[in-house]
């Protein structure tokens, strides 16, 4: 994390105490993500044993998957915090906005996970879709740069990006970096929110 | 007072093979082009039209021949199957000994793992930490409870899980071919625990392949075949029949 940090800073000429935090928050985030979607894949196959030999409601593998996946963020995030309060005066009463990013994104991940889940105990093929997809996602997402990075007419690879916005949430409050820009991420986040919540039985 | 209700019961399993699990393979073969045979699944029909109605006092025995669907009416009593047609209700709390070691973590010690599994069993882990001491003596594997469970025997292993299964007391239980465990001390304790137990739950549902059993524990047989009850009624007059039927 450190390295790409320092690599990037070379190679856009960032200052290396701007583009470090960002990367390593970045990194760590995309890293839960990618981490509770794949888990989420192969979720119901895994723990037949479990629901197959008595009663237990569905969602409680689904919660046992976020559940393992929060803890391992939140252990991740130590170092990266560390990095942004030493790296620059950005913590403010408006970075505490990032906790409740954090729960957005985790009932984000809940809902998604969950619809997942269930396609792909019916579809096996899904899995697979979905690693490459994230795996290709991580390079088309803000996480090693910037969005200011981009030139205009790109603009759309961060405002039509799902993933841009659950970043941005948690991100941006700590770095200080205002989240106008994320409204319509937000919004779209919001929309998926809603429609997911009505999946979920 | 407990009872179960099993009326019109249908349950029926799609089979998926490899191709009609592909969504790929679903969404090209809309477009045209045979790149794939995908067949649509077959449907087994595990469980057909059964009416059950057991009350307080009830033990019955399940019996029939392989894939007659024993199984398939001890998941859906316990709840993990809801049935594609037909209504159950189960009233009482139910535990399942179909897999005795449920919730058992092979690398966690003896001790973490009484508390794991009563947790698995329905619990708090106030009332598991509280049935701790009596299990653990019951169990009879003193310092090794110590250890973590994969440094056990098979025996040693099924023992913890027995003993830690029957110490609770539900109201009706659900056993898929009862086990023994353990060496010949462990078993005569293991009957005298069970002959203890069982008096004290309301219902017992037990399926199983061995007469002895059925004759000294069960008060009704139910002879399932293909997936229907064939016939319901007590051992002396059920078993010749489905002897007779077998051989």
């Amino acid at each position: 994390m450190s390295i790409t940090g320092l690599a990037w800073a070379l190679l856009w000429k960032e200052p290396v105490h701007d583009i470090l935090p960002f990367i390593a928050i970045s990194v760590t985030v995309w890293q839960f993500l990618a981490a509770v979607l794949n888990d989420a894949t192969t979720a119901f196959p895994q723990s037949s044993q479990y629901f197959l030999n008595q009663y237990m409601p569905a969602s409680t593998i689904i919660y046992s998957v976020l559940y393992k996946n929060v803890a391992t963020f939140l252990l991740n995030m130590v170092f990266p915090i560390f990095i942004v309060i030493f790296l620059g005066d950005s913590v403010t009463t408006y970075s505490l906005l990032s906790v409740v990013g954090l729960s957005l994104v985790i009932a984000w991940c809940l809902f998604i996970g969950y619809a997942l889940a269930i396609l792909c105990t019916r579809f096996r093929d899904i899995a697979q879709i979905v690693s490459t997809v994230l795996q290709v996602a991580f390079f088309v997402t803000p996480v090693i740069w910037k969005p200011e990075f981009l030139p205009p007419q790109a603009h759309y690879l961060v405002s039509y990006n799902p993933f841009a916005p659950l970043l941005a949430v948690v991100r941006d409050p700590l770095l200080g970096r205002p989240l106008c820009r994320v409204a319509d991420g937000v919004r779209h986040s919001a929309r998926n929110l809603g429609l997911r919540s009505s999946l979920r039985w | 007072m407990a009872s179960i209700t099993l009326s019109e019961v249908t349950v029926e399993f799609p089979v998926h093979n490899a191709s009609s699990r592909s969504l790929q393979l679903h969404v090209f073969g809309a477009l045209g082009g045979k790149l794939a045979e995908h067949k649509k699944a077959v449907v087994v029909r595990a469980l057909k039209r059964v009416n059950l109605t057991l009350r307080d006092g009830d033990r019955v025995g399940i019996i029939g021949h392989n894939g007659a669907g024993k199984t398939t009416l001890l998941r859906v009593l316990a709840g993990v199957y809801d049935p594609s047609g037909g209504a159950v209700k189960v009233d009482g709390r139910l535990t399942s000994f179909a897999d005795l070691t449920l919730g058992m973590d092979l690398e966690a010690t003896g001790l973490q793992n009484i508390i794991f599994r009563c947790v698995f069993m329905g619990l708090t882990f106030e009332e598991a930490r509280r049935l701790s001491p009596t299990i653990q003596e019951f169990s009879e594997l003193g310092d090794f409870l110590q250890l973590p469970v994969r440094t056990y025997s098979s025996g040693m292993f099924l023992r913890l899980a027995f003993a830690i299964s029957t110490s609770i007391e539900p109201d009706i239980i659900i056993m898929d071919e009862m086990i023994g465990a353990g060496d010949a001390g462990f078993i005569a304790k293991a009957q005298a625990r069970l002959s203890e137990l069982l008096p004290r739950v309301k219902i017992l549902v037990l399926a199983t392949h061995d007469p002895t059993i059925m004759e000294s524990l069960c008060s009704k047989i139910v002879w399932l075949h293909h997936g229907e009850i064939r016939e319901a009624g007590p051992f002396k007059e059920i078993y010749p029949k489905y002897l007779a039927s077998m051989g």
